[in-house]
């Protein structure tokens, strides 16, 4: 079976998937008490007539099922409509808040895997040292500790008492931008990278005792060329598919933490949106998160291929 | 209106409840901030003013977005045709004068010096359009309740506006102080279905113009340098979104942020302690109190209404919870809203309080009174509050632990805001449902306007007679309240007041305070009111400290 094929394949089960998605997401959404024209003519006493006027307007009178061929039908011409809330397009809406949230996730990302691979791979290779045992103790911390206090804390000591960072805000252009996502980065980035840390540990400590590293030892190869091709690469695959995982929960999951640092992200648009029942701005998000996630585990499947060999004779057999 | 929520522009929403009411009696500065003394204000510029708001602007249009956090900043963009003074008395502003040749005609006079920020005069047709558009359908206007007895809106002259009522509408002068901003009609119309986004935003006269708006984070404005009116010292004002009190909080004190009206009262101390920060505190006619469901038992029997009045310990509320920041409720209608009436009427309210029957905290009489009703047993109830004002959720817990004493089991259950409205809007069976609304106007009868009459306990009417409440003999006091003259609503008040304290369909509990925080490098020159923060340009009362 050719790559493209299987690749093909792969793509054609995401858009099942999609659909699939977003109906459950608008038949839920439907599902859940409450009525979005009041919220579209705020929350005082209003008028029938409005009331009225803003029902025929959503189509909110039509059934379940009109109700979602109405959006699909905007959807598969990338009209995913105006959010109910501010009455913007929900593309420009989502426009705004997805460079933040990816600059976060990314740089989230980078710091969890730049920091929780090698230290894992050290505590693991270096078993039952003063230094696996220190990377055991802060991964614990670092596990056990919610984002929004770690954020807090980070708050007080670095933005109000050493004043290094901004407190609030995403800022404006690459530098400003990278000073003020420092801190919720780190904040946000503290669980998942003790988690990587974790595992690499663990694929590290398995590999370690493994009979060809015992072999490569004996044959005096390089401490270089023993971590990087032999531990490394063997101890990536867990790591590989659950960093994948990381970035797709970063993207809509950092909702406490962008609380925290009032920044203008993806995670409290969801949480306001579903909150008030704001159903374009809802399905665009899922859409985009179940995107997200199903893209990256085909990226991560593909990377397999590449790390190893076993895998890529059952996936794409000669 | 701020919010007594933590968190959620929607907590402030349903304080609002359509807005406008009441006077201000007391704005002392917090123990504890400062060094106590008065810091007197200087005629200097301030470059900049960077303000926390705990949501960003839904829009730019008032039509969509009648919310507090979008009227701090609509107030500095566009004028209204008239302003509720911090006494609540409605006086000038663009209109310069009105007649009233009958009671459904309303004639305004505009001024003729004032300029949009483009340069162009504002005319008698922006001002015609902009009301207009209210009780347009197609606009589906959130501020619709408001205008909804305007019939038609005409321009009378180059600048005479004529608006006739469908019926005499006696907050008709204050629903145009608070709704009736004027923006520009050629602008709007060019802008279509864009109007109050982030590209096309609003072309008004105001004292600023906006210069950077989104929905997401907040908006920038700078100062109108040609403002016809008093101009503000800071030339730039800075809206910033912070949702969350604590980071909020932390952003006063570092300096980031320089004024919010968002002081959550949960956490009112650590805010007063805040060092280079005045907290200054206000009272609001915005109300909390308990829905009872007359339509159904167990609260369709006076006597179970009134035991629970009795088992509501209003003192310990207003102590612990609000920390003494508001006032114990007596009645539905707040005693500072009515002044205005009053001196037109002669009206004594003193007297009027002190012959309404009230329902002391006394658990002896909640027993009485359950004794007598049809369900001496007790019973079990469950009252649903919204996440977005805990505060509703803490005050049926202390209800709820007095209750137990009198054999009643109250459970509080925590729903999302959406489906607490939903199901208050649907006005479906509630029990006994906590709840805060606002004021529309300094005037007593407003709160009652909306919680009163047959017709406004029907599903979909948009009404809050969520109490069901509708007895036949009181019709006639309800609509006189609507259309009367002075004297006849007054008379109506005083009946309906009566009839609720008799009755309690709904159990007062508290009048709220609100909290300004700003810091020492600024003074606030006006008077701290409901009316004059919410509902009227506030900046220009803004000056640096000497």
């Amino acid at each position: 079976m050719s790559v493209a094929l299987v690749i093909g394949r792969r793509l054609l089960a995401i858009a099942v998937i999609m659909i699939v998605v977003s109906f459950l997401v608008f038949a839920i959404l439907f599902a859940t008490p409450g009525s979005p024209e009041q919220l579209l003519l705020g929350a005082g006493p209003t008028t029938p007539e409005a009331l009225a006027a803003v029902r025929a307007k959503y189509h909110l009178d039509e059934p379940l099922f009109t109700q979602y061929l109405y959006w699909l039908g905007d959807a598969v011409r990338l009209d995913f409509g105006e959010s109910i809330q501010t009455s913007q397009p929900v593309v420009s809406v989502l426009g705004e808040r997805l460079p933040i949230t990816l600059f976060l996730a990314g740089y989230a990302t980078v710091i969890a895997l730049l920091v929780g691979i090698p230290s894992g791979l050290l505590a693991g290779l270096r078993n039952g040292t003063a230094g696996d045992r220190l990377v055991t103790f802060v991964t614990t911390l670092g596990i056990s500790a919610p984002s929004f206090a770690i954020g807090i804390l980070l708050l007080y000591v670095f933005g109000i008492t050493l004043g290094w960072f901004p407190i609030f805000g995403a800022g404006e252009g690459f530098a400003d931008r990278l000073l003020h996502l420092t801190l919720p980065a780190v904040a946000l980035s503290a669980t998942v990278l003790a988690i990587i840390a974790r595992q690499t540990r663990a694929a590290a400590l398995t590999v370690e005792s493994q009979d060809y590293m015992t072999f490569a030892r004996a044959r005096g190869l390089p401490r270089r060329l023993l971590f990087g091709r032999y531990a490394l690469r063997n101890s990536s695959l867990p790591v590989v598919t659950s960093s994948g995982l990381v970035l797709a929960s970063f993207l809509t999951g950092a909702v406490l933490v962008e609380q925290v640092f009032a920044i203008p992200g993806l995670g409290s648009l969801t949480v306001a949106a579903v909150t008030n029942k704001d159903v374009p701005v809802v399905q665009a998000v899922a859409l985009l998160a179940a995107l997200v996630v199903l893209v990256l585990n085909l990226l991560a499947d593909l990377a397999y291929t590449v790390l190893d060999p076993r895998v890529r004779k059952v996936v794409f057999p000669q | 209106m701020g919010t007594l929520a933590t968190r959620r522009r929607t907590a402030s929403r349903l304080a609002a409840a359509a807005a406008v009411s009441l006077i201000v009696v007391s704005c002392g500065a917090a123990p504890g901030s400062g060094d106590g003394q008065a810091r007197e204000a200087s005629d200097a510029d301030i470059a900049s003013l960077t303000v926390a708001v705990t949501a960003a602007p839904r829009s730019l249009d008032p039509a969509g977005s009648w919310d507090s956090n979008s009227i701090y900043v609509l107030a500095e963009l566009l004028d209204p045709l008239a302003k509720i003074g911090p006494d609540g008395t409605v006086e000038p502003w663009l209109a310069t004068s009105w007649e009233t040749p009958d009671p459904r005609t309303y004639v305004f006079t505009i001024r003729d010096d004032v300029t949009f920020w483009d340069g162009s005069p504002l005319t008698a047709e922006d001002v015609a359009f902009s009301l207009g558009r209210h009780t347009d359908p197609d606009v589906a206007s959130e501020l619709a309740a408001t205008f909804q007895y305007v019939d038609t809106v005409t321009e009378t002259g180059p600048h005479e506006v004529t608006v006739t009522l469908t019926q005499p509408d006696p907050q008709f002068l204050y629903a145009v102080s608070a709704g009736g901003l004027v923006l520009q009609k050629k602008h709007a119309e060019a802008s279509g279905d864009d109007l109050g986004g982030p590209q096309a935003m609003v072309m008004g006269s105001g004292p600023y113009r906006v210069v950077d708006y989104s929905s997401s984070t907040g908006a920038t404005l700078e100062r109108n340098d040609d403002y016809w009116g008093e101009a503000p010292a800071a030339r730039t004002l800075e809206f910033t979104q912070i949702a969350d009190p604590e980071t909020r909080r932390l952003a006063m004190q570092s300096g980031d942020v320089d004024l919010t009206f968002s002081v959550p009262m949960d956490g009112v101390r650590q805010w007063e302690t805040l060092p280079g920060v005045t907290v200054d505190f206000f009272d609001t006619p915005i109300i909390g109190y308990l829905v009872l469901d007359t339509s159904q038992e167990p609260f369709d029997d006076v006597h179970v209404r009134r035991a629970l009045a009795h088992a509501l310990d209003r003192e310990a509320i207003v102590d612990s919870l609000f920390r003494g920041h508001a006032r114990p409720a007596e009645s539905m209608v707040d005693p500072l809203s009515w002044p205005t009436l009053a001196e037109k009427t002669g009206t004594d309210v003193e007297r009027l309080y002190d012959e309404l029957p009230t329902y002391e905290f006394d658990l002896d009489k909640a027993r009485a009174e359950l004794a007598k009703s049809d369900h001496a047993d007790g019973f079990t109830i469950t009252a649903k509050y919204p996440a977005s004002l805990p505060m509703l959720g803490n005050i049926v817990q202390v209800l709820a632990a007095n209750l137990e004493k009198i054999g009643i089991t109250l459970t509080a259950s925590e729903v999302q805001y959406q489906e607490f409205l939903g199901g208050i809007m649907n006005n479906g069976y509630l029990g006994l449902t906590p709840f805060q609304m606002g004021a529309e106007s300094p005037d007593p009868g407003t709160a009652l306007r909306g919680l009163l009459g047959a017709e406004r306990a029907k599903p979909g009417s948009g009404g809050f007679n969520h109490a069901k409440y509708v007895p036949a003999e009181l019709e006639d006091a309800v609509s006189a309240n609507l259309t009367g003259t002075p004297e006849e609503r007054a008379d109506a008040i005083d009946t309906l007041m009566t009839a609720l304290a008799e009755d309690v369909p709904y159990v007062p509990i508290y009048f709220a305070q609100y909290a300004v925080a700003l810091s020492e490098d600024y003074v606030y020159t006006g008077e701290l009111s409901y009316w004059s923060l919410f509902f009227t340009e506030w900046a220009t009362a803004i000056k640096a400290a000497r």
